[in-house]
């Protein structure tokens, strides 16, 4: 299910291939920034820095190295990381009132997020409250095993299979 | 590990993740060539976890596509126009140079050709001077022979010294001058000088009227004498320079009678 064909073409500099993968990858490398950096100008910005890198280091991709969109992902994690070190993030204001995926659906001064297709508000408010902050730590916040064990203070053995379930609910919800 | 083992296990979540360290990373690589069912599980991981970020954040504006794309490709168009029109600008300073420097040349050239021109204008302008001078002279002269108080008298060579010499002086008695034309007179020798007598006949006394000193640098040797008293004939004698007191009658070059 991965572009193959697109990434090669991206790799070759072609800028039609270059359109498709940001129309494919963006909203969710955008969901990413969004989520690390809670403010709309600035994860633009964010975003378009991630994709000004991946069409000039496209090249530094192979399928070797793992899918295509955690490629995209980690860039999309470490650019809205270093944005959120930076000054001028600290000097800014940020919303403080949401500060994982599930508050920003529910955070009702959000009249801008787009229209729930999928019905995902309604999924997420199913899951368990340490789901929540499984998923967020290591999916949205790229948290290690280890660091991830440390924050939410559970057995190191246990996350892996944690994060697991509580994605199967997830995508039970959701109709997989 | 079997297909099933790694599904169940959760590290394929953490491998979409992208937060396995490289060896684990790798080993899912393998299992994901190995295994179409870990490959399936794989991509169905992706698909919810894509549509999770998707749906957990505003739209996204148009501008950023538009930033993105002014900034990788416009750039470029940009990079290139400066290149152009840098080109056009080093050509446009290099044909200035030249020009400025074919100007130069022009300038100085044209500034030479001025001050020739320049000095070749003095030099007409003094002989057009000089030309009119030798016009009003010449005019004077021609005045003077058409006068009618003058006199003129042929003065021809006086045998043995000088048979080929001869003079001509034109005599106004009114204004008691003579205009003396020496042409038909040699040079006079180094040391010598001639001498101009006015003479009266019954008896026949010479009086001295003048000296042609500066008859080598008159170039007409039309000479000018004046205070000449009453007179019936002209003599021209060749003397030591300073003149004599009386003629020296061996040295007569021309001799006439009015």
């Amino acid at each position: 299910m991965q572009p193959d064909n697109l990434i090669e073409l991206l790799q070759k500099k072609d800028q039609k291939a270059f359109a498709k993968i940001y129309e494919m990858y963006s909203e969710s490398a955008y969901g990413i920034i969004y989520n690390i950096v809670l403010d709309s100008d600035l994860a633009e910005e964010v975003l378009q820095d991630v994709f000004i890198k991946i069409w000039e280091k496209a090249d530094t991709y192979s399928t070797a190295k793992g899918r295509f969109f955690t490629w995209i992902l980690n860039i999309a994690r470490n650019a809205a990381i270093d944005k959120v070190r930076s000054k001028s993030f600290k000097n800014s204001k940020r919303n403080l009132d949401a500060d994982n995926f599930v508050n920003i659906l529910e955070d009702s001064n959000n009249l801008n997020l787009k229209i729930d297709t999928i019905g995902l508000k309604s999924f997420v408010k199913k899951l368990e409250p340490l789901c929540i902050k499984v998923i967020d730590l290591l999916y949205f916040k790229g948290f290690t095993q280890v660091e991830a064990s440390e924050q939410l203070d559970i057995p190191l053995g246990t996350i892996k299979t944690r994060n697991r379930n509580c994605l199967k609910a997830l995508r039970a919800n959701m109709g997989e | 590990m079997t297909a099933k083992e790694y599904i169940e296990s959760g590290i394929l979540e953490l491998y979409v993740y992208g937060t396995l360290n490289e060896a684990e990373n790798k080993d899912i690589v393998a299992a994901i060539a190995e295994y179409p069912e870990v490959k399936a599980e794989v991509e169905k991981i992706e698909k919810t976890l894509k549509a999770l970020a998707e749906h957990t954040a505003p739209p996204v504006s148009k501008n950023v596509w538009n930033t993105i794309n002014a900034n990788l490709f416009s750039a470029k168009v940009r990079t290139l126009q400066p290149s152009w029109t840098t080109y056009i600008g080093w050509a446009a300073s290099v044909l200035l140079l030249v020009g400025l420097f074919w100007m130069f040349n022009q300038n100085s050239s044209l500034q030479n050709e001025l001050v020739e021109i320049q000095n070749e204008n003095q030099e007409l302008l003094e002989r057009i001077i000089s030309t009119e001078e030798s016009l009003a002279e010449t005019e004077s002269l021609l005045n003077l022979l058409r006068d009618k108080d003058i006199k003129a008298i042929n003065l021809p060579g006086h045998a043995p010294v000088a048979p080929e010499a001869f003079a001509k002086v034109f005599y106004n008695q009114t204004t008691q001058t003579v205009h003396l034309d020496a042409r038909g007179l040699p040079e006079p020798p180094e040391g010598m000088v001639y001498q101009v007598w006015s003479l009266k006949m019954d008896p026949l006394t010479p009086t001295s009227i003048g000296l042609l000193d500066d008859f080598a640098i008159v170039d007409n040797k039309v000479f000018v004498l004046q205070n000449i008293p009453e007179s019936e004939g002209f003599g021209i004698t060749l003397e030591p320079a300073g003149g004599s007191e009386t003629p020296t009658l061996e040295q007569l070059y021309t001799l006439g009678v009015i």
